[in-house]
């Protein structure tokens, strides 16, 4: 009997575990057929359908007269959020497996084990992140479709944002699912907060930067104004949005900052409420 | 045996107890296993044993007391304790849309098992448990047998020296509990492995090293199968009477010794004179008549002062045993 | 080794999926192009006259015209012009009423900038161009001259223009044509002028005249075709026809029989 514990430093365990936790949630997402088709359909329905069948209410018909006043067209313009959709439907749905961890066993596994409630968490978060990110990415196959000119910097500038944006609502995801005890319940929170929380987040209307505060209010309703500004989603699409297609309503940097702190916050939330498991 | 034991023991529980609202669950608990031997936790549902197999596995605390495995605490020093241990829950705890391999392969990766080594054994376990050739399949396809036979195999990937199971069979046919049996003795053969098993199947444990009996979280009984049949055990006579008037004549004589009585049967106590008392007397009002030699069922009636499975299987414990053999899920 | 299979067959599913998202970004997104082939001709909306864009002679029609040319000779249809009078004259460009029905493109001195592309998409820009001085004789420093200033091109700077000018005490003296400043020059009353740099090479061209470009504080800007917004498929048809104009070296010579370079930069 070869004395354990000395075969590997602590480390080295943590981080071989993390990998395996990783590792586990990208062969999930790979068998998982349900999610690789709502991955597609949605880029499809949002950029294709939605993108043709409102283009000609957004395309100018008489020059010095426009509906939609952003240096873009509409297309290029939900562009940004269709990927940042994709994102938010593939975090919150990686988080589900909590539960269903949770209630069907593999959680005391993975608690049984030299791991840290630390090394598990990451790698749940983690694996759900990079699946969220990849896609994120089979929306970016669409670019081309949308006359989105991408570049091998743009490309890694997205890449960056979309990894940063997929962390925070990944553990979004989990701080909520660590909560809800039943899958009734998750579908009630994501119909009611994540779908308005996407609409209301300058997504697929732009409030023009143009306009002061007062003329916004003019256009749009001041609750729906207010809900768009203090919608941390609206950040952080804004931020795809610059570095896809360059154009910012806000302060580039705010959506950076505003998904870090928040991914930092919710992992140390999710975390928190973990280690009390 | 007994020189096992007081050299120090594999797992040890001192005085632990476990309060969960008003129920006690675990009410001073103290028990020793020797290494190497095969320890059975006997008592029907909700006696307490899966409590205290979380305690040992170190997913609860205990209000009090103490536990130690292979000399580690527990409560103090719990992952160094998790590197010991190899744990088969009641519910299996699988990734089923992972492969077979692909199930061993990430519990290695967990324990901080090194490549070359986890490949190994994988190979090794696959073989063990005959699941070699199931090593691709997508853990949702296996039966629970062979699920049940994945889990104890994924218990030894890394380098466990206990092995903890808690009801193992629950839920399966007579043959593949055998089977079960079958490679969980292999295992302790193989790898020197102390094995502490919970169960409520009474012929399970006839062969064990040693025998604890547990009720409403009681240690009630402690000792090897042979001993515990000689302290408590008791022969029982089981007769079949022929009328229905015979039937009442035996019960209102016998009342004394009576243990058991249904429209079939009756169910007295007896020892070697009385046996033989009785069929003189009353031969002609039976029809069929054997002894029972004392087994662990009448060793655990005496103690109790019921039968291990009078316990009206509740709907949890029914949806519980659902859960275990696979239950409703698809994904 | 069923292992590999079952890797394979997953990747085999992922690679599928680009492929079928590929597939779809081939969809065709709207009908502009279609809808053009069917006219059999490309119709354009040009201001009456702005050389070296647009000069209005036959013979030497100018760069946007030649380009157009080439392009509906690439997709294989006519050219059809529709000349607006009130292009570049009229600072609202409203009131030039132009609109989809009258032309696909709009060409003649449009610039890229943030404003234009509010209201119109670009194709790819083919020259540079931004507020030039040009002068019988060479001028050092500007300050306190009197000075025309033309601004008939939309999308540049004026209020930058004004305020640059302005800092430099000049005085400024508003043309309405480029007649009225070639008058200007030429009679005395101004000491040179300010335009768009085109324009004010082709006028420095034609009286031997001399040109500067301003200081680079004044921005630079590419000299676009406009499109309309949603007409994916044509702006695509264009760039194409642009990419082959390039790498054929067309666009080169074309513009290099209508752009006179200035000869110093103030």
């Amino acid at each position: 009997m070869t004395d354990p514990g000395t075969k590997r430093s602590v480390l080295m365990i943590q981080l071989g575990g993390l990998y395996g936790l990783w590792l586990r949630e990208v062969r999930r997402s790979f068998r998982d057929r349900g999610q690789l088709i709502g991955g597609i359909s949605r880029p499809i329905l949002w950029v294709v359908i939605l993108g043709i069948g409102l283009n000609p209410y957004f395309r100018g018909e008489v020059f010095g007269k426009i509906n939609f006043v952003v240096p873009f067209t509409y297309l290029q313009f939900i562009f940004p959020a269709v990927i940042a959709l994709n994102i938010l439907f593939t975090s919150v749905q990686s988080a589900v497996s909590v539960i269903w961890d949770r209630e069907f066993g593999f959680l005391r596994e993975v608690l049984v084990s030299p791991l840290s409630r630390g090394t598990i968490l990451l790698g749940k978060v983690l694996g759900g992140a990079t699946v969220a990110v990849m896609h994120g990415c089979l929306v970016l196959l669409l670019a081309k479709f949308a006359d989105v000119n991408l570049t091998w910097m743009k490309v890694l500038e997205a890449l960056g944002l979309m990894a940063m944006l997929a962390f925070a609502l990944t553990s979004l995801g989990v701080v909520i699912a660590n909560h809800i005890r039943s899958f009734q319940g998750f579908g009630i929170f994501s119909n009611a907060v994540i779908l308005p929380l996407y609409f209301t987040s300058s997504s697929i209307f732009p409030l023009d930067p143009a306009l002061s505060q007062e003329q916004t209010r003019v256009v749009y309703p001041e609750w729906l104004v207010i809900m768009v500004e203090w919608n941390p989603l609206t950040y952080a699409i804004d931020a795809l949005r610059g570095a896809l297609i360059g154009y910012n309503q806000f302060d580039p940097h705010l959506g950076i900052l505003i998904m870090g702190v928040s991914g930092v916050v919710l992992f140390a939330l999710a975390l928190f409420e973990f280690r009390r498991v | 045996m007994t020189s096992a034991l007081n050299s120090s023991p594999a797992i040890r529980l001192d005085e632990v107890s476990k309060r969960y609202g008003r129920t006690l669950a675990l009410d001073k608990v103290s028990l020793k296993v020797g290494e190497q031997q095969m320890f059975a936790l006997l008592g029907p549902n909700g006696a307490g044993k899966t409590t205290l197999m979380h305690i040992l596995s170190t997913l609860l605390r205990p209000d009090a007391g103490k536990a130690f495995v292979v000399g580690v605490d527990v409560m103090r020093k719990p992952l160094q304790a998790r590197r010991r241990l190899g744990i088969v829950f009641q519910e299996p705890s699988l990734d089923d849309r992972l492969s077979v391999h692909e199930n061993l392969d990430l519990h290695g990766l967990i324990f901080g098992v090194p490549r070359t080594l986890r490949r190994q054994r994988i190979e090794e376990l696959l073989a063990l448990v005959e699941l070699t050739d199931w090593a691709d399949k997508i853990v949702r396809t296996l039966s629970s047998g062979m699920k049940r036979r994945l889990e104890i195999a994924r218990a030894f990937i890394h380098d466990s020296e206990i092995l903890l199971l808690d009801e193992p069979t629950a839920g399966l046919d007579a043959q593949t509990r055998d089977r079960i049996w079958h490679y969980i003795r292999r295992l302790q053969t193989e790898r020197a492995i102390t094995v502490l098993v919970t169960t409520h199947y009474i012929e399970e444990v006839e062969n064990c090293d040693q025998v604890c009996i547990i009720d409403n979280g009681k240690v009630l009984a402690d000792g090897a199968p042979k001993a515990l049949k000689r302290q408590f055990g008791q022969q029982l006579l089981r007769i079949v009477p022929k009328t229905d008037a015979d039937h009442k004549e035996i019960v209102t004589r016998y009342a004394g010794r009576l243990s058991r009585a249904d429209d079939t049967e009756i169910i007295l106590t007896s020892d070697d004179t009385f046996s033989e008392s009785f069929l003189a007397e009353n031969g002609a009002r039976i029809r069929a008549l054997s002894i029972e030699v004392p087994s662990l069922e009448s060793v655990f009636l005496t103690l109790t002062g019921r039968d291990i499975r009078d316990k009206k299987v509740g709907a949890r414990e029914q949806t519980k045993a659902f859960g275990k053999i696979g239950g409703e899920h698809t994904r | 080794m069923k292992r590999m299979y079952r890797l394979a067959g997953e990747l085999g599913w992922l690679g599928l999926i680009v492929v079928l998202l590929l597939l779809v970004g081939l969809v065709p997104p709207d009908t502009s192009l279609v809808e053009m082939r069917k006219t059999g001709a490309l119709k354009v909306c040009v201001p009456t006259t702005y050389p070296p864009l647009v000069t209005g002679d036959p013979a030497q029609p100018g760069i946007d015209i030649e380009i157009l040319l080439a392009i509906s000779d690439y997709i294989g249809v006519e050219l059809l012009l529709s000349p607006n009078d009130a292009i570049g004259r009229d600072f609202n460009p409203l009131n030039w009423g132009i609109t989809r029905g009258n032309c696909q493109v709009l060409a003649g001195g449009f610039v890229d900038t943030t404003l234009t592309r509010s209201f119109l998409d670009t194709g790819p820009p083919y020259a540079e161009t931004g507020w030039t001085i040009v002068a019988p004789a060479p001028i050092e420093y500007i300050g306190g001259l009197t000075v025309g200033v033309l601004t008939n091109i939309y999308g540049l700077d004026r209020i930058g223009l004004s305020r640059y000018l302005r800092g430099h005490d000049v005085i400024v003296r508003i043309m309405r044509n480029s007649q009225e400043l070639v008058d200007g020059i030429a009679g005395g009353k101004l000491d040179g002028g300010v335009t768009e740099a085109l324009l004010a090479g082709w006028l420095a061209a034609d009286n031997d005249w001399w040109t500067a470009s301003l200081p680079d504080e004044l921005a630079r800007y590419n000299l676009v075709f406009g499109l309309w917004k949603g007409d994916l498929t044509l702006k695509r048809k264009i760039v194409q026809a642009f990419r082959q104009l390039e790498s054929d070296g067309t666009l080169a010579a074309i513009l290099e029989r209508y752009v006179q370079l200035p000869k110093e930069r103030s």
